[in-house]
């Protein structure tokens, strides 16, 4: 919707009732398919829950790396910002981006105006 | 050891646990009781950074989970057990491993288990071993986290069985 169709990108979806062992097979089979050499990342929501678990698994220094705690913009990023770009240089932006990312209304609000 | 309760939960520990198992029971110890996960040195290491620090955890074979009532550190500690199948929880009992309360949250269950909930399969020989530990006197439910509804086991049991 944002940044329009992407390639080297999977969406793996997992829900309450989903076998564990699908996602494992589902993850392995996406990241043989996106990853072009040049590594891969795997982008999940909360540490601990299962599909964190389950990507962790999964995880080898340099070639697939793991970030927890994702919101929207880091996605974003991931597609947009990836070119040209080490996996672990691009790993250390979307952490860094994520955060940054976040804000609460009001206070960007009360200083943007207070600017003025 | 105080048990609170067993969960079947083939997940283990994961965010249904972290997030509201664990603060509903105030639970101060969790014991994953699993041959397989036992074995899995990475997986347990991933599993015991999430689980917050104050909290106990002991990842054990089905045959030493009951040494843990030795286990002097967990000594009156409120305890969750989590085993991956309804066959195991039954294991634990029959050896000895005595709790009052069975809740019944994830499991995949065999080829040809009956779909009894959305996250809940069984066979005819879950239902058997259910039976059984109904008849002992363990309070079964099925219950994926503390805030939905709970759904009583003995309610259901006729209408399942085969």
């Amino acid at each position: 919707m944002i940044v329009g169709r992407m390639e080297g990108f999977r969406a793996c979806s997992f829900f309450q009732g989903s076998e564990v062992d699908k996602l494992r097979k589902t993850l392995k089979t996406s990241i043989k398919e996106v990853n072009t050499g040049q590594g891969v990342i795997i982008l999940t929501d909360m540490f601990g829950g299962t599909p964190s678990n389950i990507s962790l698994s999964f995880l080898e220094e340099g070639e697939i790396e793991v970030i927890t705690g994702v919101n929207l913009p880091m996605v974003i990023t991931a597609l947009t910002k990836r070119e040209g770009k080490s996996l672990k240089d691009l790993a250390q932006t979307l952490k860094e981006q994520g955060s940054h990312n976040i804000s609460i209304a009001s206070e960007i609000l009360s200083t943007n105006i207070g600017k003025k | 050891m105080n048990v609170l309760l067993v969960r079947v939960d083939d997940r283990f520990i994961h965010g249904q646990i972290l997030e509201s198992w664990i603060p509903h029971l105030k639970a101060q110890n969790v014991v994953v009781a699993n041959d397989e996960l036992a074995s899995d040195h990475f997986q347990k290491v991933i599993m015991s950074m999430a689980i917050p620090e104050r909290i106990s955890l002991r990842i054990v074979p089905i045959c030493e989970a009951l040494n843990l009532s030795d286990d002097c550190e967990l000594d009156d500690k409120r305890t969750l057990v989590i085993v991956s199948s309804i066959r195991d929880a039954h294991e634990l009992f029959m050896q000895g491993f005595i709790y009052m309360k069975l809740n019944i949250g994830n499991n995949k269950g065999s080829e040809g288990a009956k779909q009894i909930s959305y996250s809940v399969w069984v066979d005819e020989v879950d239902l058997d071993m259910l039976k059984e530990l109904m008849d002992r006197g363990v309070e079964v439910n099925l219950q994926s986290v503390p805030r939905e509804r709970n759904i009583d086991m003995k309610t259901i049991i006729g209408m399942v069985s085969p």
